[in-house]
């Protein structure tokens, strides 16, 4: 009877032991971060150094779940890797050609809207030579951005669905990053200065 | 005797008194007889039909004091029954002496209505005046009057009419003073209407043959219609003179508060219009001629003209006007609510002058016309809502010479126009052509009848590019355009879109482009379908593009075409001309590569491009040959391109001229049965061999996007067989090794010019008579290909190991893989648990072991790793 019960016993931890969810989920966290990354790289911005806490605060059941027995989660390795020849290109063209763009966020002629692409604002203060310039900028700054987020997608193998997020992601990092005075569209799609 | 001689006066007496009894009871019947309706009625029947009147009347009364009232008097023209007087009460009275000269001294008529209908070709007869008797004053009280048309539905009311006419009589005329509302009817509810008040004061001097006085008339009309047009609050004064010979109206002025014209739901109004002129009519000529027409719109700006006409005969007539302060912006906020929705945004400026000079007269119920109009222009200025499409700065001129169609026939005009300097905004393009001008002459026909058409031909001068002729004719469901276009000069076409070239496309900003195009090519449209055929021809052009190392040199171009558009499948089924055209080159120089004698055969049609001939080039020692090309409905964007291509004996030394520390020795073959483009992606079906470094290199499954731009992708698997290392590294300098190798680079992606992705393998081959040997430089490479380090190599080079340049080894497998830029490397040699990339020989070799088999670096640091390696060797050479 004893016998019974261990093998019973050993049975049972070994069934809770072999459980395993797999979790597999969208890395906009470290999305978010590449984004950043990009967007001060291409904007020059020195980088703050920020203290994050090595681990995050634990609840009840994440503490038991430490201990190695019982159900197991796994989250699928994603290994985010945001640099590729194309994205390497990308970033470079986009920052290459930031210079010429910033005299045109200043001026209020342009502003960052909610899925990371350029918008015309305001352009009457503006002479036919330089809105020529801005619509040739915006044309090529916008198909750079969206190449680079069609490779970020790739790259990480997320699906076409995903795309947006990136955008939006990007979106939140462009705004972010924006200097004061500058056009933003917020999430409600209303369009205000950066403070 | 007495009573003899008595009795003679009283019989007298007696008689007279009988007489005199007798006509007061004659007068006294006649006066109760003449008030009884049915003896006036009897009388006036009578008199009335000696005049062409009826009369009847209900009651007449007769009053002491030479007063008299009738009661609902009604006279009518008998012969037509246009005319027709009513009248519910009149009241006259006279004075003794009035009577006797026939004159009444007042006379008051009530509610009178006086109905007019007006017939075609009869003069309004007023000849009744005539048998009016002379009044001292003749009021009428909330009278009425109504003129109507037999040839039209409208009828002019004119309702409460007060008149006052103090002394009237039909020779001198009177004064008069007339107040009455007015009320224009339609009695089918669509041309004219209108409502308001008339009020006049005129000194009438007579009225026969002609009246001749002066005052005024006034109307003041609340609002009215005219088909598509309304207004509100019309107010025309007209000072009136009259004599013998002329009448002058001076001064008359015509203000409306608002004029709105409606069509299809949409309306445009201008406000404020204000017009003053002065005119003057000869009775005598019938010529008719106004003083200066000035007028004022306050959406417009301010007009003046002049109106010179007889009205007479056929009514010749001229006209002339000029608006001096045009503004476009007004004009266009008028005309926009009638443009398609996606222009009604749109920001239109400028400053105008137009003149326009009319004449024309009136003959078989049409008028006819014909004039000139002449618009100067300056400061032109427009922009679309979105900022993309503008143009500033432009100014110019417009001539447009119009004669109006007979009936049955065609209308001609004459049009020519100058357009220039300014600045011109489209998209990214953006030119400012300052000194440069446009200019445009058409001249044609027209058919206003149903069905309706434009017919034209013209010549245009574009920048001083060409020789443009233009001819056409334009109708309801189909258009016919043909252009030809002559001595078409391209270095001058090319300044017009230089900046535009640089700006966006830098490896043409330097581009250089001589020699001259014709085109000739027609055009028809039917509903949404356009065909173009013609022939574009180019003769002994020249190419230079140096920021792309291009040169082309007499180059002639001869092609036919047949187009449609959009595209169909019904089309690109149907045969189309197929004229074969030709492209000639003499010589072509890119780079390294040179070709001459260039020529191929075209065929353009029904959007199809065909190269009828195989194309056979000589390159770099060997042939290019391209068969059976084949582009299919190349106007949409899912246009597709099939063609083979093979390759013979071309020599790779030659061809690989630039790479960079390396030359490579041998020759390519290539059979390519299958090249297809579509939707930015090149596929290649076949392979292509290099026979290469003692032995053979194959590739297969190339495919390539976006061939031609910056972000270029080129895919390729590649297969090496036989490979002679020591050859090898005889041109890549990397280390002698000696010994031959095989393996693949399979799923290679090169992007943006950079390797994205591959998985290289390489293996030795044991082979008889080939020693398997590798230097030491070879393996302090390897070595910092793997680790980073050059550590291996101090070792190496130090101590009794010094003595050893080379060591032989049994065998290498390597592994190298590069994705999303991690590269790895791995030895596929497995023994005794260790990974190896080099295993070395029975007695003595080297082993290079993997200790950090998932060591992954970044393709950065591969590639600095690569650079160390290759420059460390040019610099120990050098």
């Amino acid at each position: 009877m004893r016998k019974k019960y261990k093998f019973l016993n050993l049975g049972f931890i070994i069934f809770i032991a072999a459980c395993v969810t797999v979790n597999i989920y969208f890395p906009a966290a470290a999305v978010q971060k590449a984004a950043d990354e990009i967007v001060e790289d291409v904007r020059k911005i020195e980088k703050k150094e920020e203290q994050k806490p090595e681990q995050k605060q634990m609840n009840l059941f994440q503490e038991i779940k430490r201990l190695s027995w019982g159900p197991a989660e796994a989250h699928a390795q994603i290994d985010i890797n945001v640099s590729t020849p194309a994205i390497r290109a990308l970033r470079d063209s986009i920052k290459e050609r930031f210079p010429q763009l910033k005299p045109f966020y200043d001026k209020g002629s342009i502003g960052e809207n909610n899925v990371g692409l350029l918008e015309t604002r305001d352009v009457s203060g503006l002479n036919l030579k330089e809105k020529a310039d801005l619509n040739r900028l915006m044309d090529m700054e916008n198909k750079d951005r969206k190449a680079l987020y069609t490779e970020i997608m790739k790259a990480n193998k997320l699906g076409q669905e995903n795309l947006l997020q990136i955008q939006k992601i990007f979106a939140n990092s462009w705004r972010e990053k924006s200097q004061a005075g500058w056009w933003i569209q917020n999430d409600k799609g209303e369009w205000e200065r950066k403070k | 005797m007495t009573n003899n001689k008595d009795k003679g006066p009283r019989r007298r007496k007696k008689i007279l008194l009988i007489i005199l009894s007798f006509l007061i009871f004659l007068f006294i019947g006649f006066y109760f007889l003449i008030q009884t309706p049915a003896f006036i009625n009897f009388l006036g029947t009578t008199i009335g039909s000696k005049l062409g009147y009826r009369i009847s009347v209900q009651s007449i009364s007769f009053s002491p004091g030479l007063k008299g009232e009738i009661s609902n008097l009604e006279v009518t023209r008998l012969k037509n029954g246009v005319l027709s007087f009513i009248t519910p009460h009149i009241d006259f009275k006279g004075k003794i002496r009035m009577p006797l000269k026939g004159e009444v001294e007042k006379i008051t008529l009530t509610q009178p209505k006086l109905v007019f209908r007006f017939e075609k070709k009869k003069k309004l007869d007023l000849s009744f005046i005539k048998k009016l008797p002379p009044v001292q004053l003749l009021n009428i009280q909330k009278g009425e009057f109504e003129l109507s048309f037999a040839s039209s539905p409208q009828t002019i009311r004119i309702t409460d009419i007060n008149l006052e006419i103090k002394e009237f009589s039909p020779e001198k005329g009177g004064k008069m003073t007339f107040k009455g509302l007015l009320h224009i009817l339609s009695r089918d509810g669509k041309d004219i209407e209108g409502s308001g008040s008339i009020k006049a004061q005129f000194n009438l001097t007579s009225l026969f043959p002609r009246p001749s006085g002066k005052g005024f008339f006034e109307f003041n009309i609340d609002s009215g219609s005219y088909h598509s047009a309304s207004f509100k609050t019309m107010v025309l004064r007209l000072p009136v003179f009259i004599d013998k010979e002329k009448m002058d109206i001076d001064s008359v002025s015509l203000n409306l508060d608002s004029l709105t014209y409606k069509r299809d739901g949409k309306d445009t109004i201008l406000r404020n219009l204000k017009f003053q002129t002065s005119f003057l009519y000869d009775f005598k000529t019938g010529a008719m001629n106004s003083r200066i027409i000035e007028g004022k719109v306050s959406n417009l700006g301010f007009l003046k003209g002049s109106l010179q006409g007889t009205l007479r005969d056929d009514f010749p007539w001229r006209a002339s006007f000029e608006a001096s302060s045009i503004n476009f912006e007004s004009i266009y906020s008028l005309f926009k609510p009638f443009f398609p929705t996606d222009y009604q945004k749109w920001f239109i400026k400028g400053n105008g002058v137009i003149e326009t000079h009319l004449k024309g007269n009136y003959t078989e119920k049409r008028l006819s016309w014909a004039g000139d109009m002449i618009l100067h222009f300056k400061q032109g200025e427009f922009s679309s809502s979105d900022g993309t499409k503008a143009a500033q700065g432009i100014e110019g001129k417009v001539i447009l010479k119009i004669h109006s169609p007979s009936p049955g026939k065609k209308g001609n005009f004459e049009l020519s126009s100058e357009i220039g300097e300014g600045e011109l905004l489209w998209g990214k393009y953006y030119n400012n052509f300052s000194g440069e001008r446009i200019k445009f002459f058409s001249q044609g026909s027209f058919f206003l009848n149903s069905p309706r058409s434009l017919e034209f031909q013209g010549s245009l001068d574009l920048f001083g590019t060409g020789e443009y002729t233009l001819s056409g004719l334009i109708q309801k469901d189909e258009t016919l355009l043909s252009l030809k276009a002559q001595r078409v000069s391209h270095n001058k076409m090319l300044s017009i879109f230089k900046d535009y070239l640089s700006q966006n496309f830098p490896s043409f900003s330097n581009v250089q482009f001589e020699g001259n195009s014709q085109l000739d090519m027609r055009t028809i449209r039917k509903g949404e379908k356009v065909f173009l055929e013609g022939v574009l021809e180019m003769k002994n052009a020249s190419l230079r593009i140096p920021n792309m190392s291009l040169s082309i040199n007499q180059l002639n171009l001869m092609l036919p075409f047949d187009l449609f558009y959009p595209s169909s499948s019904e089309h690109l089924q149907e045969n189309g001309k197929g004229e074969v055209g030709y492209l000639r080159i003499r010589t072509l120089e890119k780079e390294k590569i040179r070709l001459e004698g260039l020529s191929v055969p075209l065929i353009l049609s029904r959007n199809n491009l065909t190269i009828p001939e195989d194309v056979s080039i000589s390159l770099f020692g060997g042939r290019l040959s391209i068969l059976n090309f084949k582009g299919e409905d190349i106007l949409s964007s899912t246009k597709r391109f099939d063609f083979g291509l093979k390759i013979q004996g071309m020599d790779l030394n030659s061809s690989s001229q630039n790479l960079k520390r390396m030359s490579l020795s041998g020759l390519l073959e290539a059979d390519f049965p299958e090249v297809r483009y579509q939707e930015g992606k090149w596929s290649f079906q076949g392979e292509a061999v290099a026979t290469i470094f003692g032995g053979k290199v194959e590739a297969t499954n190339l495919s390539a996007r976006d061939l031609f731009s910056r972000s270029r992708k080129i895919g390729v698997d590649i297969i090496f067989k036989s490979i002679d290392l020591e050859k090898v590294t005889e041109n890549i300098k990397i280390g002698k090794m000696t010994g031959i190798i095989q393996g693949s680079l399979k799923n290679l992606e090169i992007e943006y010019g950079q390797p994205s992705r591959f998985i290289l393998d390489i293996d030795s081959v044991k082979t008889s008579g080939i020693q398997q040997k590798i230097s030491v430089d070879a393996v302090e490479n390897i070595s910092i290909l793997g680790t980073g380090s050059e550590a291996i190599g101090g070792i190496l080079k130090t101590g009794i190991r010094s003595f050893f340049k080379e060591y032989p080894y049994s065998r290498i497998g390597i592994r190298c893989t590069l994705e999303n830029d991690k590269f790895s490397v791995r030895g596929k040699i497995l023994s005794g648990g260790n990974e190896y990339l080099v295993r070395r020989a029975f007695l003595r070799g080297i082993d290079i072991v993997n200790q950090n088999p998932d060591n992954v670096i970044s393709f950065k640091d591969m590639q600095e790793r690569i650079s160390r390696i290759l420059t460390a060797k040019e610099e120990k050479r050098s």
